[in-house]
């Protein structure tokens, strides 16, 4: 099977005050379908560029990454936008969640902009929300839920138009020990429903997890 | 999607929005007092010449459109051959002058119309009969002097400076109360039979003015190029022309609306920019997670757009509400002005002043919202995200 996604040679630089900044040199890796991968290493290695240019919401200097199959500096906004709604689902260390709607409605939010019927889409939130274990906070804000409620709601919206692959950022940097020990089990339950999930993490409990672990120094796989 | 969010994201910060809200109606009622106030004053000479029952006023040449200074010699001729022409109904001629009235042991001026009983619409009678054989006159004058209907009046249009007695006078009897669309307020006027004012003021035929009356499906500006090309000595004016000359005359009321409207218009693009930038500046990660999990560019610029654009809706209500009841002391302070006829209304809410107000709000909106909607629009996903978490 192709690799959901692939990274062929990839360089990012960025200019940070007049500054070259090589935060990837020459990265080439695959992510095949339903695997787990964890990205281990230092702060500022450029384990985040990594997940962003996997996701298409970054794009790479020189190099190509394909996403499923497609090379995304060739994609325009509006194609790369719609591959990320249908097949990709990202979460992040800060959840980010819209603090002025319900955790339902947030879960619902991608599924909106899909297009998904109502009756689908409230059975979707029924199901995504049993799932991460939050059918009896779907009408609360996330200003009233606790920091693991908030990633869990965070994945539920993640995985909402169901994706082939699952991007997390930091996703226990928020939490507590135990907490984090609940999301991690939460991934490992993702993948082994067959969701490919690449997590960025400085949790070696996490990492621990995955079926492949790569550290990243300085802009090159180790 | 958009849509939702646009609205849920106005509800997060409710005191901001509502703060938002109540200065873009307050922008929006002087819009929409300014967008009346340039339409208002046609709309309502218009109404007032629509009551007159004649389309064509023909005047002599060369002097104002509303001036009674000069005479038409041979009025009745002029009235007959204008009134041979197959679309006029009836072409009537008019005396518009100064007499003095005495009744009761008093005397007063006041404006006075010589008409024929077809002219009906130049005095709405509200009591009594029309001027055909006697005196319509209006309430100022007869709150003078006293009147009664069936009271007999002097009308003079002379009076010796040094006797104080009347040179030319005839004897009429009030048959009628009425209002006169085109008084001044306080101005006293009355409605007389034609041939009786022309033989007080010694004109043998002669008229202020005519008035045309045309046929149900004739064109009045047909008959009127007609006139104006038949009778070299007149000029006819039909009610567009009039209401041409009019707007003309008072331009000034247009360019005072016209700068008002675009200060208004100005301050509401600046209040939803500035309010929108503040905001998003709050929610820049946020608004890149949306991206990241599958909002486009274009969605997200026409997310910002449409906030700007329900902030206008939400004020638009208010603000024609609050419009339309500013509308009424602001017209009255107008009115109070010397030389206005008191039918005429500066500030006429009208279906096409409500549209304009609201098509102009939303613009307003939506162009407030251009700025924010620009930074969201350009907004780098991956370093917006990094940067949040540093």
């Amino acid at each position: 099977m192709a690799p959901v996604v692939e990274l062929r040679d990839v360089r990012r630089v960025y200019r940070l005050d007049g500054t070259e900044v090589h935060a990837l040199r020459g990265v080439s890796l695959a992510v095949e379908p339903g695997c787990f991968l964890a990205v281990v290493g230092p702060s500022g290695s450029g384990k985040s560029t990594l997940l962003h240019l996997m996701g298409g919401v970054d794009l790479p200097t020189s190099g190509e990454v394909l996403l499923f199959g497609q090379p995304t500096h060739r994609l325009g906004d509006a194609h790369l936008a719609r591959l990320r709604l249908r097949r990709v689902g990202f979460v992040f260390q800060r959840f980010f969640l819209l603090p002025m709607l319900t955790l339902e409605e947030n879960v619902m939010l991608p599924m909106l902009e899909a297009g998904v019927p109502a009756r689908e889409r409230r059975e979707r939130v029924d199901r995504l929300l049993a799932y991460v274990g939050l059918q009896h906070r779907r009408h609360h804000l996330p200003g009233q839920l606790s920091g693991g409620e908030m990633q869990r709601g965070a994945i539920a919206r993640a995985l909402a138009n169901g994706p082939a692959l699952l991007l997390a950022d930091e996703p226990t940097g928020e939490l507590d020990q135990q907490t984090g020990r609940e999301i991690g089990r939460l991934f490992a339950r993702i993948h082994a429903d067959g969701v490919a999930v690449v997590v960025v993490t400085h949790n070696p409990e996490l990492a621990s997890l995955a079926e492949h672990v790569l550290t990243i120094r300085d802009g090159r796989l180790t | 999607m958009v849509w939702f969010l646009a609205r849920r994201s106005l509800r997060r910060h409710r005191t901001r929005t509502l703060l938002l809200v109540t200065g873009v109606v307050v922008s929006g009622a002087l819009l929409f007092d300014m967008t009346m106030l340039g339409e208002g004053l046609t709309t309502s000479f218009a109404a007032v010449l629509g009551r007159l029952g004649y389309e064509i006023r023909v005047v002599p040449r060369g002097v104002l459109p509303l001036s009674s200074d000069f005479l038409i010699p041979n009025a009745s001729r002029l009235a007959t051959r204008i009134a041979s022409h197959p679309g006029v109904l009836w072409a009537s001629p008019m005396i518009a002058t100064q007499v003095y009235v005495s009744a009761r042991g008093r005397r007063v001026t006041a404006v006075a119309y010589g008409l024929r009983p077809e002219v009906a619409g130049i005095v709405r009678v509200e009591d009594g009969t029309g001027a055909e054989g006697g005196l319509v006159v209006n309430a100022a004058l007869s709150r003078t002097l006293g009147l009664r209907i069936g009271e007999r009046v002097i009308l003079a249009s002379r009076v010796d400076p040094q006797t104080g007695a009347p040179s030319s006078a005839i004897a009429l009897r009030v048959v009628g109360f009425g209002e006169f669309p085109f008084d001044l307020r306080g101005q006293r006027t009355l409605a007389a039979p034609l041939d009786a004012l022309q033989s007080l003021v010694g004109v043998q035929d002669g008229a202020s003015f005519l008035v045309v009356k045309v046929r149900r499906g004739t064109d009045p500006e047909v008959v009127r190029a007609w006139v104006d090309r038949t009778f070299p000595d007149v000029q006819a004016l039909s009610i567009p022309s009039l209401l041409r000359a009019v707007r003309t005359q008072l331009r000034y009321f247009d360019h005072f609306s016209a700068i008002l409207s675009g200060v208004s218009l100005v301050v509401a693009v600046l209040l939803v920019g500035t309010v929108l930038t503040l905001q998003l500046g709050g929610r820049l990660a946020e608004l890149a997670a949306l991206r990241a999990i599958g909002l486009a560019r274009a969605r997200l610029v026409l997310l910002v757009l449409l906030e700007g654009a329900v902030v206008a809706g939400v004020s638009m209500p208010l603000a024609l509400g609050v419009g339309l009841l500013l509308s009424g002391p602001l017209d009255a302070i107008l009115r109070a002005m010397p030389g206005v006829p008191q039918d005429l209304r500066f500030f006429v809410p009208t279906a096409q002043a409500a549209i304009r107000t609201v098509a102009l709000l939303l613009a307003a909106g939506t162009l407030g919202a251009a700025y924010p909607a620009w930074v969201a629009g350009t907004l780098q996903i991956a370093a917006t995200l990094h940067r949040e978490v540093l």
